[in-house]
C-alpha cells in the first residue's frame, strides 16, 4: 500500500516536472552546454589527436569566456544605475525604480563586447580545425 | 521523457533550474509585486492609474529585452550550426542591438520618470519596501555584481573515450546498460552471483557446478540504467535481470548509488549496491574504488564487502565475502579499448581457502551516433581462475569455469 502511493507520489513529480516550462537559460549557459557536450566526444570525431586537442582546448575555453560574459552582463547592469548624470539619486537598496535599478535591469546596456569576439574567434577557428563531416557530427551533439 | 522529467525534478529541487534562468521571471514577477503595491499603496485614482501605465511600459520593455536575447541567442546557435559561418554572420547578431537596446533603454528611462510624477515619495517608499521584502529582489544587490559565477566543477558533457570515464556519469547525463564492463558493475561480485551487464554465458564442468549447486550452463541477460544525478554522485539499477537459461526466472535487481570525489588526477569513489532478495534473500556490497582515468591508459582498483542477509522472513547466517577487483583499460584509439581484469575475491570469508583470482579480457568499441554514444563491449573472464592456498590440495587453475558476456551500452544528456 505504502509503496504503490509512494510511486503514485513519485510518478506525479516527474509528471509536473515534464510538463513545467522550463524558463529559458542564459545565453551564457547555453554557450557552455553547446561547448561541453562537443568537449567529451571530440575525440571520438576526429582522428587526429593534435586536433582534437586544440578542439577540445577552444571548447572548454568557451565555458570560461561563458561565465566572462555573465559577469559582464551584472557589471554593465550595475554600471548603469551607479553611472553619474543618472536621474537616480535613490540607491537600489532603498527603491529600485528611483535608483534606475529596474530599468537598467530590464535592459541592461551592451557590456563589453571582447568576451563575444573571443567566441567568435573561436568558434572561427574550431571551424579551420574540422571538415565539413567531422563539424556536422559534432552540430549534432547539440 | 521519464529521463527529462527526472532531470528537470532534480534541477527544480536543487534550485539549478532558476540559476541558470535568464533574469526575466525574476524581472516580471518583481514587476507583478510592484503592479499589486501600487493598487494597494496609491490612494488617489488618477495618480494610480498613470503610475500603472508607467508600470505597463516597463513590462513592456521587459517583453522587448527577452524578444531581442531570444532573438541573438537564436542568430547565434544558427551561426554555430553552419559550418560556411563567417565573422560577418556573427557579427550581424549583434549588430541591431546597439540601436534596440538604446530605444529600449529611453523608452525605461521615460517611464521611471513618469512612474516617479505619479506618486509621492511617501507611497514609493511603501511600495519599493513590498518589494524589497521579496527575496527575489536580490537582483537589485550590487554585491551581485563583485561575485564571479563558480566555474562549473565538471563538465557535463558524455564523456567519449571509455579510459578518460571518471566512476561516475556527468550529470545530466544517462546510460541505458546493456552491456559488459561497465562502471556500475565493477566488482558486482555477490556470494551467490557475480553480476555484469549485457548477455552472458557462464559455463563450468559438471563437478564445480555439483559442488557448488549452480547449473553447468547458465545464460542470463541484465540491462538497467544508470544517471547522474549530480555533478558527483550517480544511481541506477539492473532493473532487466534475466536468467534466460536453463530455466527462464527473474534474478534479483541490482540497484547501486555512487559518490566521487574527484582528487588530483585520482578519484575516489564511495559505492553501495544493492541485491533485491533472491534465494539468499537481500544482498549489501558496500564498498570503495580508486580510479586512474588518463588518455590511453585508465587504472581501477576497488574494495568490497559483498554479504547476502537473508530476509526478515527467512534469516539466514550472513555470507560475508570480500572483493578486491582490478580493472586496467587500454584505448589503442579513442574509439577502441581494451581491457584485463583480475584482483582477488573471497566470496565466504567463513570459509577456508576460498579465496580466489579471477582473470578476464574485455574490448569495447565507442560510436558517436547523432547526439549518443554508444559502448559495443565484450568480455572474456575466468571467474574463479586461481586458488592459491585451497582448503585441500595445493594452488590450482581452474580454466574450465568462464563467463562470455556481449552487449552494448547508450549514452546521451538528458537535458
Amino acid at each position: 500500500m505504502f509503496s504503490s502511493r509512494a510511486l503514485v507520489g513519485v510518478g506525479a513529480v516527474l509528471g509536473v516536472a515534464a510538463c513545467s516550462a522550463r524558463p529559458p537559460p542564459r545565453l551564457a549557459v547555453e554557450l557552455t552546454a553547446r561547448a561541453t557536450a562537443k568537449a567529451g566526444v571530440v575525440s571520438l570525431v576526429v582522428g587526429d589527436a593534435a586536433r582534437a586537442e586544440r578542439l577540445r582546448a577552444i571548447y572548454l575555453e568557451v565555458v570560461s569566456l561563458a561565465r566572462e560574459l555573465d559577469h559582464a552582463r551584472v557589471t554593465a547592469r550595475l554600471q548603469c544605475h551607479t553611472e553619474p548624470g543618472r536621474s537616480g539619486k535613490a540607491p537600489p537598496a532603498s527603491d529600485p525604480i528611483a535608483s534606475g535599478a529596474l530599468g537598467c535591469s530590464i535592459a541592461p546596456p551592451l557590456a563589453d563586447r571582447s568576451a563575444l569576439d573571443r567566441y567568435t574567434q573561436l568558434m572561427l577557428e574550431a571551424r579551420t580545425l574540422l571538415t565539413q563531416r567531422e563539424f556536422q557530427k559534432l552540430a549534432r551533439m547539440r | 521523457m521519464l529521463w527529462v522529467a527526472l532531470a528537470t525534478a532534480i534541477m527544480l529541487l536543487s534550485g539549478e533550474l532558476s540559476r541558470e534562468a535568464d533574469d526575466g521571471a525574476t524581472l516580471a514577477l518583481l514587476l507583478a509585486a510592484m503592479r499589486k503595491s501600487t493598487i494597494q499603496d496609491v490612494a488617489d485614482a488618477p495618480r494610480r492609474a498613470a503610475a500603472l501605465r508607467a508600470l505597463a511600459s516597463f513590462e513592456l520593455g521587459l517583453a522587448a529585452y527577452r524578444r531581442q536575447v531570444a532573438t541573438f541567442k537564436a542568430c547565434i546557435a544558427a551561426a554555430d550550426g553552419r559550418y560556411d559561418a563567417t565573422r560577418a554572420d556573427y557579427d550581424a547578431c549583434s549588430a541591431p542591438l546597439e540601436s534596440e537596446r538604446a530605444s529600449l533603454r529611453a523608452s525605461l528611462v521615460t517611464a521611471q520618470n513618469d512612474y516617479q510624477a505619479a506618486v509621492t515619495e511617501a507611497e514609493r517608499a511603501q511600495v519599493a519596501g513590498a518589494v524589497l521584502a521579496l527575496p527575489e529582489a536580490r537582483l537589485f544587490d550590487p554585491a551581485q555584481a563583485a561575485k564571479k559565477s563558480p566555474l562549473p566543477s565538471r563538465s557535463r558533457g558524455i564523456e567519449g573515450v571509455a579510459s578518460e570515464r571518471h566512476p561516475t556519469l556527468p550529470r545530466n547525463v544517462v546510460a541505458v546498460v546493456y552491456g559488459p564492463l561497465s562502471s556500475a558493475t565493477f566488482g558486482a561480485r555477490f556470494p551467490s552471483r557475480i553480476i555484469d551487464g549485457g548477455t552472458s554465458y557462464a559455463h563450468q564442468d559438471q563437478s564445480r557446478a555439483d559442488a557448488t549447486g549452480t547449473p553447468a550452463a547458465l545464460w542470463n541477460m541484465r540491462a538497467g540504467a544508470r544517471v547522474g544525478m549530480f555533478d558527483d554522485f550517480e544511481a541506477g539499477a539492473l532493473f532487466i535481470p534475466l536468467q534466460l537459461a536453463p530455466t527462464f526466472r527473474f534474478d534479483p535487481v541490482l540497484i547501486f548509488f555512487t559518490q566521487q570525489f574527484r582528487l588530483n588526477g585520482v578519484d575516489l569513489a564511495i559505492r553501495t549496491s544493492f541485491q533485491t532478495p533472491g534465494d539468499t534473500g537481500w544482498g549489501i556490497s558496500p564498498g570503495a574504488l580508486l580510479a586512474l582515468p588518463g588518455r590511453r591508459l585508465a587504472a581501477r582498483v576497488g574494495c568490497f564487502f559483498p554479504m547476502e542477509v537473508g530476509t526478515l522472513k527467512h534469516p539466514i547466517a550472513p555470507v560475508v565475502g570480500l572483493n578486491a577487483p582490478l580493472r586496467v583499460a587500454w584505448n589503442l584509439v579513442p574509439s577502441f579499448f581494451l581491457s584485463a581484469d583480475s584482483g582477488v575475491a573471497y566470496d565466504n570469508l567463513a570459509l577456508q581457502g576460498a579465496l580466489q583470482v579471477p582473470l578476464g579480457f574485455g574490448a569495447g568499441y565507442s560510436l558517436l551516433a547523432g547526439s549518443k554514444v554508444i559502448d559495443f563491449t565484450a568480455s572474456f573472464t575466468w571467474d574463479h581462475w586461481l586458488s592459491p592456498a585451497p582448503a585441500q590440495g595445493s594452488a590450482h587453475f581452474e580454466w574450465q569455469a568462464y563467463r562470455i558476456a556481449f552487449g552494448a551500452s547508450l549514452y546521451f544528456q538528458a537535458l
